[in-house]
């Protein structure tokens, strides 16, 4: 039974995972990367009872079976099959390779950290999202505004109000095509400065001490984002904190929160 | 109110349209060739939401429409978006119509209003495979499936299944083709790509549309594999107003549900043996092909339950 590591070739939380996990003593551990699937032998087949099952034959042989996983790391957010020369076709087999991926995922969920949600096909980070659940789990968001318009500026760069008298309008009429015009701005609160927590399962890395309260939000917010392993961005105003941005994918973790993510593994595999 | 967003004349969207106009429902028509010239405002201050939409110098509250049908287009394939093109908007608008419409897609996320559909839910639609388990899951049969780059593999899957067809594997549009006997010469490029084959089912196809709570079914009889494309062979597609079974009906609603879709287009097959088995949704479904056909009323249904809540 083995714990895979499904990640990018460049990516450092895999390598650093498989690293600390092979330490630990942890024999049965495989980093499987983009290119590993790229070039593997796929087959994923469904038969009368509408089941998948999964054989991926990897270049040196390994072969993943779902009878053999334990456990899956999943950060692969998409693949660049650059042997692919016609551009179209890269594009096309690159969209094909991701489809199947993410249904081998689907079918071993009960696996995968985090599982394969709907919304977590999309890799775009929806900030609007996150500002959206992090309200509803009540933790304070750093008042930000995107707005494309400059006449839509308030001295205090926030609100977002239109202008209503009939003059204004008479003129926006004349400007509504001015270049200047163009530039879409998102606005966001001032603030002292930025701090990163990350988060593992109900632990959390962070340079600041996190109240009890905001531990309890921030597990409210994760189960609401469905995220186990993430990082949060918070903005310091007037000594408070805030939720400025969420990286569900964090490029780098600190050792601490990799010990801990790899300690979630392990337990789980106890289970 | 109600706001359609997309390209006014394309049909489903111009159907969804009239069909508002009809009903005396108020609406507003967003063409999103022209989002370059109104403006957006997203955020949250105090931990409140807001977000308004400028459109001819009036301010819209984004949050007080009661219902919004979006089938807004790529607009990066739009010739507006094309140096090349003479409808060239300019860089500088395109970047704009770019922003706009991608907090207009992330604000389509999380609000509370109706929209069909929200653009997470689409997502399903990115892997058939991915959605053929949701679709068993939902109580639906899928055809039996091989995906692989594996020749052998495929043989065997061949010995239980004789007769096969092959498709795409991802929401690219691919026509659905019989595999003959023909193409064993090229059968070695799998390797290359795994790609998809299934059971071809003797049978015919209907199409379901829901629309919330009602349900729309299309029986089509034709003799190509893939009716869509009966043109391209010089062949006819037949399309009737169709009946299903209760239990059917309620599998399809039940899908509907489950993958957040409330406007989905269900690929339906009723096999000799009188079984039903689910192709793929249609997160997106231009239905205004079967509307047309068949006279139902898919238009109105979307119209009313965007205003109203229910399509009855």
């Amino acid at each position: 039974m083995h714990t895979l590591i499904f990640c990018l070739s460049s990516d450092i939380v895999g390598g650093a995972l498989y690293n600390l996990l092979f330490h630990q003593g942890e024999r049965n551990l495989r980093v499987v990367t983009d290119t590993d699937l790229a070039f593997a032998s796929w087959l994923h087949e469904a038969g009368s009872d509408g089941k998948f099952f999964t054989r991926i034959h990897l270049r040196d042989g390994f072969i993943i079976e779902p009878a053999m996983i334990k456990n899956v790391v999943h950060r692969i957010p998409y693949f660049q099959l650059v042997h692919f020369i016609n551009p179209v076709d890269r594009s096309y087999a690159e969209m094909e390779m991701y489809a199947l991926y993410i249904s081998f995922l689907r079918s071993v969920k009960e696996k995968v950290v985090d599982g394969m949600h709907t919304r977590h096909i999309n890799n775009t980070d929806n900030a609007l999202f996150f500002y959206a659940m992090a309200v509803k789990a009540g933790l304070e968001v750093l008042e930000n505004t995107f707005t494309s318009s400059p006449r839509w500026q308030q001295p205090k760069a926030l609100t977002a109000v239109s202008p209503r008298k009939k003059t204004m309008v008479a003129w926006h009429k004349r400007t509504r095509h001015l270049v200047w015009e163009n530039k879409p701005v998102m606005y966001n609160e001032p603030f002292t400065s930025i701090v990163k927590l990350e988060v593992v399962g109900k632990k959390f890395f962070s340079g600041i001490g996190i109240p009890e309260k905001m531990q309890a939000q921030v597990n409210l917010f994760s189960s609401l984002i469905g995220r186990t392993v993430y990082e949060i961005s918070l903005a310091e105003v007037n000594k408070t904190y805030k939720l400025y941005a969420v990286n569900t994918r964090p490029p780098v973790l600190s050792e601490p929160a990799l010990e801990a993510f790899s300690l979630l593994l392990t337990s789980k595999n106890k289970n | 109110m109600l706001l359609f967003m997309g390209i006014p004349s394309e049909s489903p969207l111009e159907m969804a349209i009239l069909s508002a106009e009809k009903a005396g429902i108020p609406y507003l028509v967003l063409d999103q060739r022209a989002l370059h010239h109104c403006n957006l405002a997203i955020g949250f201050v105090n931990n409140r939401f807001s977000a308004t939409l400028q459109m001819n110098d009036t301010d819209y509250d984004l949050e007080k429409f009661s219902g919004i049908y979006f089938r807004t287009m790529d607009y990066l394939a739009m010739p507006h978006a094309d140096p090349q093109s003479l409808r060239y908007i300019g860089a500088d608008s395109v970047q704009k119509s770019g922003l706009l419409h991608q907090q207009l897609l992330y604000w389509m996320d999380i609000t509370a209003v109706r929209i069909l559909n929200a653009p997470w839910t689409m997502s399903s639609n990115i892997s058939k495979p991915f959605q053929a388990q949701l679709i068993k899951e939902a109580g639906l049969k899928i055809p039996p499936t091989c995906i692989t780059t594996d020749s052998g593999a495929l043989r065997q899957f061949q010995q239980m299944y004789p007769a096969l067809i092959y498709k795409s594997v991802s929401s690219v549009r691919s026509i659905v083709k019989e595999l003959q006997p023909a193409d064993e010469g090229i059968l070695h490029k799998i390797q290359y790509l795994a790609t998809q084959f299934q059971q071809k089912l003797t049978g015919t196809n209907i199409r379901v549309h829901v629309v919330g709570d009602v349900l729309f079914a299309t029986r089509i009889e034709s003799d190509v594999t893939d009716y869509r494309y009966a043109g391209r062979e010089n062949k006819t597609a037949a399309l009737t107003v169709f009946r299903l079974p209760k239990k059917i009906e309620k599998a399809c609603f039940q899908l509907s549900e489950s993958l957040g879709l409330t406007l989905c287009g269900i690929d339906l097959f009723l096999t000799d043996e009188n079984e039903y088995y689910c192709f793929e949704v249609n997160p997106s479904p231009g239905y205004s092909y079967y509307q047309q056909h068949t006279g139902q009323d898919i238009s109105g249904a979307i119209a009313r339950w965007l205003y109203y809540g229910t399509a009855k």
